[in-house]
């Protein structure tokens, strides 16, 4: 079942809590030294998949894998070799933040030389001294971080990260992460309902929807799993739009003036560009617009729906 | 892997998970209760004997007996079942407030560990209550004996029994302990775990006016326990405590398979 490059795997993963089900058919494959993004909006399923990789669920046996052991039955060997943070920093607020370090330490049996290596990291050293209740969340979440990497894993496991934090927040965590993959060589695994924020620091990506997975793969990769699209701003938009249709052009009124046009690629808008003048239609501008994550998004899921 | 090193592996995660657990305890309302409640006991009794030994004490008689005999009927009946009940709802609202139960659940160690840990940790807690009772009674009986020399002298005897008497009452305490354990750590709502306290209190209260088979509620045991110790019920001592702890023992194994089937959520 090991695979060399695989970290996390889950064989048509299927997982429910009374009548309701949760997951359908996961089968996701996440590669060493990625960043992997799990997105998918609110009450998809993220959360409980990112439960049952830490065996807080039991989905039963041969379902996932994670350094390609079994989750239910090597429980502790794999949990020996990941870090991670569930939703919400966790932390005892009568305690300091180095307190707090100090039990994650002791339950993983690391040297004590680690609270003080993950406090720099995190950039906590300061106020690892403060109780807790007089943190930020920002700050909170950065002990939970810390609590993480205390055991220097291979695999990092983050639910929503970002939760709650300011937009300055948002992009210290951001830079957090990055620099724990690319400095520190750590593949991290990370759920968000934030489009930007996967678009920003993944390099990989699963869409969840409804327990299931819309795509998966490298994100440069994603956008075409969407079509393009040309916005053509022109004087006479009921002229250009039945020129554009009698070409076959699966082209839409979209604003007053506005029209758009599913396109393939380069050449096209310039033809189409072409076209419309020798037509006589005044073009005011062309613009393509590539699609982003959150477009994308909802494209996937529409699809499926 | 060895069965040697299966069991060294065990102790050793056994060892981390109750260390780790200890930690949690600082500066939490659980400390201080077990602190203080001792001390608050025996201050009563002390300012009481500080002030009125002369109308309590009949003259010629050692006030020790009757101090420390106070002592232990107030607490054996009303402030140790009350102070196991708070207790071990401080105990388990220390991670209800934090919402860490999804962490201990994923740390590198064995669902046993985590569970006995907190077991090991919350019966330390009773022992230092109970060390502590012993200690603040005697310092207490200290200063009521300088103040009146004439009134209360040591008496190593009596100061045995009243050892013996708490550490009787305790053991039988600790079934009422188990179900308040399992209960406070099952649901986080205090109010569970207080009202299923009270009413096995008032129950146990009036059912031990006269029931015959009182000696079988968990919350009549310690009560029992001490009116034994003065002969004043029937029980054998040694079922009262054999009891409690078979049901403690059979509360620890189910709360066992409660806390490894939990859904985290």
């Amino acid at each position: 079942m090991e695979t060399t490059n695989t970290i996390i795997e889950t064989h048509h993963l299927s997982f429910g809590i009374g009548e309701t089900r949760i997951l359908k058919d996961v089968n996701l494959s996440v590669p060493k030294g990625s960043i992997y993004g799990f997105l998918g909006p609110n009450g998809a399923g993220k959360t409980t998949l990112i439960r049952i990789m830490l065996n807080l669920f039991s989905a039963g046996s041969n379902k996932v894998f994670l350094f390609g052991k079994d989750v239910t039955l090597n429980r502790v060997e794999v949990l020996e070799r990941l870090g991670r943070f569930v939703e919400q920093p966790s932390l005892y607020s009568q305690l300091t933040g180095a307190e707090n370090l100090r039990i994650s330490q002791i339950y993983y049996g690391v040297d004590r030389s680690r609270i003080d290596e993950v406090l720099e990291l995190v950039g906590m050293k300061e106020y690892a001294n403060r109780k807790v209740k007089a943190y930020s969340l920002g700050m909170r979440q950065r002990i939970a971080i810390a609590q993480a990497l205390i055991n220097d894993p291979e695999l990092l496991i983050l639910d929503e990260p970002t939760n709650g934090l300011d937009p300055k927040g948002i992009r210290e965590i951001r830079e957090l992460i990055v620099s724990l993959n690319r400095e520190h060589g750590k593949t991290i695994f990370l759920s968000s309902h934030l489009l930007t924020e996967i678009e920003k620091m993944c390099t990989h990506v699963a869409v969840i929807h409804h327990g299931r997975i819309l795509y998966q793969g490298i994100i440069e990769k994603l956008p075409k799993a969407a079509d393009n699209m040309l916005e053509i701003k022109v004087k006479d938009s009921n002229h250009a739009l039945a020129a554009l249709k009698n070409q076959g052009l699966d082209a839409v009124h979209d604003h007053n003036s506005t029209i758009r046009l599913t396109i393939t690629g380069n050449q096209q808008i310039a033809a189409v560009n072409k076209y419309l003048v020798e037509q006589g239609i005044d073009v005011y501008s062309l613009t393509r617009h590539q699609n982003n994550l959150e477009d994308i998004f909802i494209s996937l899921t529409n699809d499926n729906q | 892997m060895t069965t040697n090193k299966k069991i060294t592996k065990m102790i050793n995660q056994l060892y981390r998970a109750t260390k780790a657990e200890m930690l949690k305890y600082k500066g939490t309302y659980a400390t201080a209760l077990a602190t203080l409640a001792p001390l608050f006991i025996s201050l009563m009794i002390t300012v009481i004997y500080f002030i009125k030994a002369r109308q309590i004490v009949k003259s010629g008689e050692n006030g020790m007996s009757g101090m420390l005999d106070g002592s232990i009927n107030a607490s054996s009946t009303m402030l140790f079942t009350f102070y196991l009940i708070l207790l071990t709802i401080l105990i388990h609202q220390i991670e209800h407030r934090a919402h860490s139960l999804k962490d201990v659940f994923s740390y590198p160690v064995s669902y046993f560990s985590t569970y006995a840990g907190k077991w090991i940790v919350s019966f330390l807690l009773v022992g230092l209550s109970v060390f502590l009772y012993l200690i603040f009674s005697l310092i207490g009986f200290w200063i009521v004996e300088i103040r009146y020399p004439a009134l209360f002298w040591f008496d190593g005897n009596v100061f045995f029994l009243f050892v013996r008497q708490v550490c009787y009452v305790m053991i039988a305490s600790l079934m009422l302990m188990g179900i308040q354990f399992l209960i406070a750590l099952r649901w986080s709502n205090v109010v569970v775990a207080f009202s299923t306290g009270v009413v096995g209190f008032i129950s146990a209260i009036i059912l031990v006016q006269g029931w015959k088979y009182v000696h079988f509620h968990p919350y009549a045991l310690g009560t029992l326990t001490y009116m034994r110790t003065l002969g004043r019920v029937p029980f054998s001592l040694s079922h009262l405590m054999i009891y409690s702890l078979i049901g403690l023992m059979c509360l620890f194994t189910g709360g066992y398979f409660m806390w490894c089937k939990r859904r985290i959520v």
